[in-house]
Order: structure tokens, then C-alpha cells, then sequence
């Protein structure tokens, strides 16, 4: 059986087409690819871990904008061979550098629509099983 | 009026040839991610291997050290000499040395180097989480200048 993930967002479902673009894993953006799935969020709506493991520390999506965080998280036991960046959340103080379990919270939604006008507000999730991308949505059971 | 036609003419691809000439003097060589083993002795500094990235190109290589040590910085390995330079960009570095290319080809270094091997300049062009870009940066000595440097910020 392979390996499943919690969805982070209760109930999500992958970001459909705005005018930024659609949150499916590869779609286009600009000369590249989407390296994760969108999954639409309000802002500060709860995130959970889709894995157990430890969350190593807080992420950085912009280079510039420092104002949009995320976490890192790599998987440990049955998730073992994942790791998983988040992004637009804001992590609770208290899961970083702290082992998580599937399903627990580890933080809030942020809000996107401020630095993108018309985006539907969602978090990014990006999945590496041995150290390789994966499309999420092959690991997320029902998500539509 | 022939002879005038014939000056000008003889000064304006006299300042050509010095163009071309100026910039054939130097050339452009683009130094990728390798990860480092026990062959790179030279590059790896005593339980730094963690926190050291490498990119090389024959006998040149460029190596990123970010342990938090005194000795962090950007480290050039010429024909015949190593030179250490503090970040050019603290913040930035500091975020890209964290974060990790999003791939072993998303981010590279092109050198621009004299005919005497001495480096003159480097771009490092980057994909790195949802930013993308490319810092031009003059070498002079052992100092480092900014002269371009370009960041966008991708919508996920």
C-alpha cells in the first residue's frame, strides 16, 4: 500500500483557475511548472502536518519578502522517506524543531490576496518522497 | 576630403578592434552544483562538509560556506590561488544558503576570467523555493560589488 498524506487544510481542495493560475501540481507558471499543489485556505484557517515527522525549521518562500513563511518538515517512521515544505502559513511558535503527527496543527493560513489581487487564497504544499518532487495529490486520497 | 574619409574611417575601426580586443581578452565559464566527496579534499574544511556547497567547473570552483563560523563566505578557487570573501549580499545569501536550490540545476555560477585566469566577475543565477533571479557582482581584489541584481517573486 503506498504511503498516504493527511490533507493540511480539513476538507481542502486543490486551487481551481483564477487569474494567477490553478494550483495543480505542473501547471504552468511562466517558463516553469508548478513544483507543488495548491490547496485553498482562508486566512487563518488552521494547518495541519500531513505526516509524522519533525518539523526542522520555519521556510522562507521570497527571497524578498520575508513576510510569507512556511515550515519543513521530514518525515519520520512510516513517512520516513518524505519531506514536505509548506508555504503562506504562518507556524506555530511551538512546532519548530518539535516532532508532529499526522493531522496535527501546526499552524495558520496567511493571507495571499494582499501581495496577489484575485488569487484565491490557498497554502502551497510540495512533497519529496527520497528526495525526488512528487504530485501531492497522488499521496491525498479524495482530494479534488 | 578623401584623406578625412579615409582618417575617420581608420579611427572608427581602430576603436572597434579595441572593443573586440578588450573583450577577447577575457572569457565566460559557467560552474555547476557538484556534491561534494572525499575527491574534493581541497574544498572541504574540517566538519564543514554539512554546510558547504560547491559549484566547479575544471579548475575553477566557487564554494559556499554557511556553518555560522567566522569563516563563512564565498570561496574562489582560481588556477592558482583560493580567495575568501565575505557575502556580497548578507540577507540574501544567508536566505539561499538556507533554503537550497530547488534542484542541483537551479542555480549556477558563470566566472568571467582574464586570459591570466585572474576572475574578474561572476553571476549567480538562482531558483530557489517561489524566487527566482540572477546577482551580477564585480570581483576586485578581495572585495565584492554589486552591479545588477534581479528578484522575482513567482505567485505558487
Amino acid at each position: 500500500m503506498s504511503t498516504q498524506l493527511v490533507n493540511p487544510i480539513k476538507n481542502g481542495t486543490i486551487r481551481k483557475s483564477d487569474k494567477w493560475g490553478e494550483g495543480a501540481f505542473g501547471a504552468a507558471r511562466g517558463s516553469r511548472k508548478h513544483n507543488g499543489l495548491d490547496i485553498s485556505a482562508t486566512n487563518g484557517q488552521d494547518i495541519l502536518s500531513p505526516i509524522n515527522g519533525k518539523v526542522t525549521r520555519k521556510s522562507f518562500p521570497y527571497a524578498n519578502d520575508l513576510s510569507y513563511t512556511g515550515i519543513v518538515i521530514k518525515g519520520t517512521g512510516v513517512h520516513a522517506t518524505i519531506s514536505i515544505k509548506i508555504f503562506y502559513m504562518t507556524p506555530l511558535a511551538s512546532v519548530i524543531g518539535s516532532d508532529v503527527i499526522a493531522g496535527e496543527k501546526t499552524g495558520i493560513a496567511q493571507d495571499l490576496t494582499r501581495k496577489y489581487p484575485g488569487m484565491t487564497n490557498h497554502i502551497h504544499l510540495e512533497v519529496k518522497k527520497n528526495n525526488s518532487l512528487v504530485d501531492p495529490k497522488s499521496m491525498l486520497p479524495g482530494i479534488i | 576630403m578623401k584623406s578625412k574619409h579615409f582618417f575617420i574611417t581608420l579611427c572608427f575601426m581602430f576603436f572597434l578592434t579595441s572593443c573586440v580586443t578588450s573583450n577577447m581578452g577575457s572569457s565566460y565559464q559557467r560552474l555547476v552544483y557538484k556534491q561534494l566527496d572525499k575527491s574534493d579534499r581541497e574544498y572541504i574544511f574540517p566538519n564543514m562538509e554539512n554546510c558547504s556547497s560547491l559549484y566547479t567547473n575544471g579548475e575553477l570552483s566557487i564554494l559556499e560556506v554557511y556553518c555560522s563560523q567566522g569563516s563563512d563566505g564565498l570561496y574562489i578557487f582560481g588556477k592558482n590561488d583560493q580567495t575568501r570573501f565575505d557575502w556580497y549580499d548578507e540577507k540574501f545569501n544567508l536566505w539561499a544558503t538556507s533554503e537550497g536550490c530547488n534542484s542541483k540545476d537551479a542555480c549556477f555560477y558563470e566566472l568571467k576570467v582574464d586570459k591570466n585566469g585572474v576572475i574578474l566577475a561572476f553571476a549567480y543565477h538562482f531558483f530557489i523555493n517561489l524566487s527566482e533571479g540572477v546577482y551580477r557582482v564585480r570581483v576586485t581584489g578581495e572585495t565584492l560589488k554589486i552591479v545588477e541584481q534581479q528578484i522575482i517573486d513567482q505567485p505558487s
